[in-house]
Order: C-alpha cells, then structure tokens, then sequence
C-alpha cells in the first residue's frame, strides 16, 4: 500500500505541493490531475524520495522509501529520461541493473515487451534514431522491466497515437491485474475516467478534488442533457428554470443543468417537438468537474 | 553484485571499450616507441654526412704542407661525420670557379689561409679552421726548445679559472630539468581528459533527464563516487600504460635496435642515450622517486579536479551551461601547467616557489619543481600534504551540494545555482543500498 500523509512541499517562500494526503491499494489505478505546475511531478519525485517532502512522510508498504524499495518500483518521468546515444539493447539492460535483474532476465523480459509492442526490431538501434513515440515505448519498457509493485508514470501518454495509448492502457491494466498499485498523471483525462478508480486533482499544489471517481461525479449536482430532435430553438431551451448552458456539439445539442431534478422541465419542452431521436441524461463529464473546480480548461 | 559496483563496471568498460580510447592508445604507444627510437630512426634514414673536397693552392713553401693536413684529418675523423679530401691545385687561377679553395701562405712566419668559394657547411669549416690553427701552432713551434715552448703554452693558459660548485647543474641535472618539462605535457593532457571525461558524462545524465532514473535507484553518493572512480581509474590505468609503452619503447631502443648486450641497466642506458655512466647513475637515483611524485600529484591533482569538475557538471542544465561553467578550472589548470613548464626555466624563484605550493597549480608545477632541483624532496612533499588536505576538504564540502544540484534544473546565474546547492539538501533517501 502508497500512503502520501499530509505532504508538502516548499521551494523557499513557493508551496508546491501542500496537504496532500491520500492511498493506493495494490490492484488500483490512481489518476493525478492538475493544470501545469500544479505540483503533479513534485508529488512524485516526494514519492520516489528524489526529494524529501517538507513536512508530511510517504510511506510504501508501512515504510518510508528506501534504496532498498526502490527495486519494487517503476518509475517513468514526464520528459524522456534516456540515454539517447545508447542502443536500446544497452540501454533497457543498464536501467534494468539498477533495478537488481539479472542480464539474462532482463533480456528475456525487454524481448517480450518489444514484441508486445511491435519494436522487436529496434533491439540493436541507437535510441537517437527512434521516433518520439518508439522513444516512448522505451521508456516505458525501462519502467516496467522490474515487474514492478508500484508504478508512477508521469504522462506516459504524450505524444502516443491512439493505437499505442491503447496497448500502454492495456499492459497498465494487466499490471493492475496482477495487483500492482499504479499512480500516473495524464493530460488525456478521458483515461482517468476509463479506469481510474480514484483520483485527486491538484490546484496550486492544493487538492481541490478528492476521492472516487463515481462519488465524484454523483456528488456532483450539475447533470447534461443530450438531446437529438428537429426544430429544436436554443432561446426556448436556455429559458427552462435550471438550464445554465446550451451547447451545440455535432447533430446533438448538450443542456447543461445545475441539478438532476430539472431534467423534467426540459423534457416538457422536448415531448412538443417533433421527430426526437435522443434525449439522454448522463451525469456531468470528468472535464467539466475539473474545469467548474479549477476554473480553467485541462491542458 | 551491488548496484555501485554494477555502476562502476559499466562506466569502466563504457570507457576502457570506447573507440576512442583504444585510438587514442595506439597513437600514444606509437608515438612513445618513435620517441624513444628517434636516435636509431635517424641513424637508420642518415646515410652519413657528404665527403668535402678542398682544393688547396700551397703558397706556403712548405712541401709537407699537404701531408700535414693529410694527418690532422686522419688524426681527427669523427665516425659518421663524412671526410675532408685535400687535393692540390697547381695551375690556380684567381677567377677559377672552383669550389672550395684554400690558398696557404706565410705572411711574417705566421701561417695564413683563405678560403674562396666556400660551399663548406658550419661543421667541417669549424673543422679545417682548428686544423689550420694547430698547423699555425705547429709551425710557430719548429725550431724551439722545450722549455720556450712550454713558456708560450703557459702564456695561453687562462687567468680566471671558473671552479664548479656542487650545486652546479651537472648533466645529468639538466636532463633531468628536460625530463621534467616532458612528463609535464602527458600528464597535464591526461588530467585534463579525465576530469573532462568526468563532467561529459555528468551533463550526458543530466541534460538528457536520465539522471532521474539514475538517481532513483542509486544514492547520489554512489553516483558521485562511481563517476570518480571510474575517472581515477581511467587516470592511473592511463598512466601506467603510457609507462609500459615507454619502457617497451627504450627496451625496444636499448636491446634490438641499439648496441645494448650485457653489463649493468646503468651501462646499457649510458651507451644507449650516449650519457656517461655516472650520469646516467645519478638520473636513475634520482628517478625514482621523482616518478612518485609526479603518479601522486597527477593522482591527487586529478582528484581535486574531478570532484570539482562533478559538482560544476551538476548544476550544468545542458553541455552549453557546462562550456561555460568549467572556463575557470581550465583556466587554473593551465597557470599551473604553465606554471610547471616556465617555472623550471625561471629557476629557484620565491614567486614560483610558492605558487608550488598551491593546490590548483601544484599538480602540475611541484613535481616539476622538484625534477628541476628547485623543490627539494621535503618541499614536494609538503606541497602534497597541503593538496591532499585540500582535496579531503573540497569533497567533504562538495558532497552533500552534489546532492541538490544533480536533481535541480535551476536556470539561475552560475554563482547562484552554486549559492543554492550549498543551501539546501535535499536528498535524504536512505543510501543503505544492498
């Protein structure tokens, strides 16, 4: 188990991360949101002890971190981390040293993830010479070589395509199958609401949403309403008691409404149209807690 | 196997397998063999000096003038340096074109000569000028008696006499002064490539990010210790070669292509650099010892440096930020090996006296200082007293400001990124690494 107990950190008279307190069971997918210097990579470099909290402790397993724990964990940082002028070969065996493998383990293992994802002929290329994404994939395979219990991935999804964002999320799920505890933060927040159970968003190094993520969301009273119908009139919809904003989105039309209770009104207004394909109340997007909360777009 | 000696093993072979190094070995043992072989090179491509031939007008009446030449050059013939041929020129004639003619004559019972239509080089004109000064003599003699003769002997005899003293500079001092100058340059060269090679790969981690994996799973102590002792041990095993080259080089000279068969490592190196037998006694002396203390200053000196170069390579952010922090450690290294190669010209000088004696220049001059004579051996040895205390010092001071600097991306000044990671630490993992 990750417990981060009331962790903070100052950089001289600048707070970049302040009480923040939450855990990680094993077998559990942990999203960390927040804008851009938000205090995201200072809680986990707190973590990997690369820098030591302020006042708080972090504890893995009952334990701080130790050199000793850090076998245990994988680690892959925001910017690529990789030494570029090595082959990938050379490389995946020098990190996999450091986490204690055995050169042949490690050989077996970096064929297997090469394979999985379709760079099995990389094995003897210069790092320098591979694309942003196959970089990527390196360095994802340098995080996961060890098996790891713990698994802190800093945006491992920048700069993917859709296909090996897919196979990441994969190989992430069948770590969190075998019970590994898994903590990454992502710009891409359609992934936190795909398999995160729970989650915190930071604010100015300050957690400004906490908990699971379905509680979340329920606890949220802001619903939308997706509507498909001919002859449908904005103004008409935007006067409705509770309606707070009327979003064109395609061939469908998104009413926002500040509580679940005033989808009924709406749909009075509905029934009088005609030809209606969908009428559909979902509760309020992940993207839209986030920015109601933080009071901006997440980018 | 641990983490720091798996670190250490891949640094080392990193190094030791890098193209590089093998070319630059093979230059170096290359080179070596060619310098100590230089001598027999030389000789193997000189096919002797050119034979002169000097025509000579005999005005002198003298009929065993020619005979006399004759004889001085028989007499007096050096191995090698090509022979001076006297003919006789009857039928001179003053607008001849002839080369190399000597007209002899007497002028008051004086011998004189002159030469026209000299083409002799430097050598053998110094040569035919001493044999006509002894023939000047030899005539000016005839018909003496001994006791007159040795009369004008006594006349040429000098009336100060300069008397050596002991601490006059002996040949064997002045090669060893030379030595001095020579070792000075390798050494200066690998230090250099070291504590270069140390910062290189320090700002390679950094610069890239790796360093975070890096730091992750190894403590910043082992980090910091791996890149020294990789670098050291480079330093020392580079040194040693650059030793086994030279004695390969000098056996090489000495027994296959020299004339070395037997007798004693003093004889043999004599008759190889053409040094007499008690030089050659007194530089290997004193050798010894002066090859101590050049390993240890280059040892110590390169330590200094490399831990130095380490925490200026720590706060670098990229190889740009590195160029430019690292100017003034280059900057002393070369005072103090320029230090090292003026200072033994410019003699027992209090200035340079006592730059020997500071650390950032004492690498590079005391040792040098010492070959020369200027240092005696407990001066040298003071003077790596007070290095090793300042390099003990500048680690213990450096360590834990490692620590902060490797992980920061500070993109301050360079002396407030140095003020920062003194000010702060903020590493504090446990390194109790298995």
């Amino acid at each position: 188990m990750l417990e981060v107990i009331n962790a903070r950190k100052d950089y001289g008279s600048l707070t970049a991360v302040k009480d923040l307190s939450f855990t990680i069971k094993p077998g559990e997918v942990f999203g960390l949101l927040g804008t851009n210097g938000a205090g995201k990579t200072t809680t986990f470099k707190m973590i990997m002890g690369l820098i030591e909290p302020t006042s708080g402790e972090v504890l893995f397993n009952n334990k701080p971190i130790t050199y000793n724990e850090v076998d245990e964990i994988g680690y892959m940082i925001e910017d690529r981390s990789l030494l570029t002028k090595m082959v990938v070969k050379e490389l995946i065996i020098h990190y996999g040293r450091l986490k204690s493998l055995e050169e042949e383990e490690i050989i077996t293992r970096m064929r297997y993830w090469l394979k999985r994802f379709n760079i099995e002929n990389y094995e003897n290329r210069k790092i320098n010479t591979l694309s942003k994404g196959n970089q990527q994939k390196i360095q994802f395979i340098t995080a996961i070589i060890n098996n790891p219990k713990l698994l802190i991935l800093d945006e491992p999804f920048a700069g993917l395509d859709p296909l090996n964002t897919l196979k990441f999320v994969e190989v992430i799920r069948d770590f969190q199958s075998k019970g590994a505890m898994i903590i990454f933060s992502t710009h891409q927040i359609d992934h936190v609401e795909s398999f995160c159970e729970n989650l915190i968003v930071l604010q100015d190094g300050k957690p400004v949403i906490a908990g699971n993520i379905n509680e979340i969301r329920s606890e949220y009273k802001k619903h939308n309403i997706l509507i498909n119908a001919a002859g449908l009139e904005e103004d008409k919809l935007r006067a409705i008691s509770g309606v707070f904003d009327v979003v064109k989105d395609a061939d469908q039309w998104i009413v926002k409404i500040e509580d679940e209770k005033y989808h009924e009104e709406v749909f009075k207004y509905v029934k009088t149209l005609k030809n209606v394909i969908k009428f559909d109340l979902e509760q309020a997007r992940l993207s839209e807690i986030f920015i109601d909360k933080v009071g901006e777009v997440y980018e | 196997m641990s983490k720091f000696s798996y670190l250490l093993r891949f640094q080392l072979l990193k190094r030791f397998k890098s193209k590089t190094f093998v070319i630059t070995n093979i230059i170096v043992f290359l080179l070596l063999l060619l310098v100590a072989n230089l001598n027999h090179i030389i000789n193997a491509f000189d096919k002797g000096e050119a034979d002169a031939y000097i025509m000579v007008v005999n005005q002198t009446g003298k009929e065993s003038f020619m005979d006399d030449l004759g004889a001085l050059e028989e007499e007096y013939y050096t191995e090698g340096m090509g022979r001076i041929h006297f003919e006789i020129l009857t039928d001179y004639d003053e607008n001849s074109t002839e080369r190399n003619i000597l007209i002899a004559s007497f002028d008051d019972d004086i011998l004189k000569a002159e030469l026209k239509n000299s083409h002799l080089n430097f050598l053998k004109q110094n040569t035919l000028q001493s044999y006509l000064q002894m023939l000047k003599n030899n005539y000016l003699f005839e018909g003496l008696d001994k006791e007159e003769i040795e009369l004008l002997e006594k006349l040429q005899t000098p009336l100060i006499l300069i008397v050596e003293t002991e601490d006059e500079a002996t040949t064997a001092k002045e090669i060893l002064s030379l030595f001095s100058m020579i070792l000075s340059i390798p050494m200066f060269m690998l230090i250099v490539f070291s504590v270069q090679y140390i910062g290189g790969s320090i700002v390679e981690e950094k610069s890239s990010k790796a360093i975070e994996y890096l730091i992750a799973n190894v403590s910043p102590k082992q980090h910091f210790f791996a890149k020294i002792l990789t670098s050291f041990t480079f330093l020392v095993v580079q040194m040693l070669l650059m030793l086994v080259y030279g004695l390969v080089g000098g056996f090489l000279s000495a027994f296959v292509f020299g004339k070395a068969s037997g007798g004693s490592l003093n004889q043999i190196l004599a008759s190889n650099f053409g040094l007499d037998v008690s030089d050659m006694k007194e530089i290997l002396t004193y050798l010894p010892l002066a090859l101590f203390f050049f390993l240890a200053f280059a040892g110590l000196g390169g330590l200094l440096f490399m831990v130095i170069m380490a925490f200026i390579a720590a706060i670098s952010n990229s190889n740009e930020d590195f160029q430019q922090f690292q100017s003034p450690l280059m900057i002393l290294m070369l005072v103090g090996f320029y230090g090292a190669l003026f200072g033994t010209m410019a003699g027992p000088n209090i200035v340079v006296k006592i730059l020997g004696y500071i650390p950032f220049f004492s690498p590079f001059m005391a040792p040098s200082l010492f070959l020369a004579n200027i240092y005696s051996w407990y001066e040298t040895l003071i003077s790596l007293l007070v290095l090793s205390i300042t390099t003990y010092t500048i680690y213990k001071l450096i360590m834990p400001a490692y620590k902060t600097a490797i992980l920061s991306y500070d993109t301050d000044k360079f002396l407030k990124r140095i003020r920062k990671a003194f000010g702060k630490n903020n590493n504090n993992k446990t390194t109790n690494n298995k």
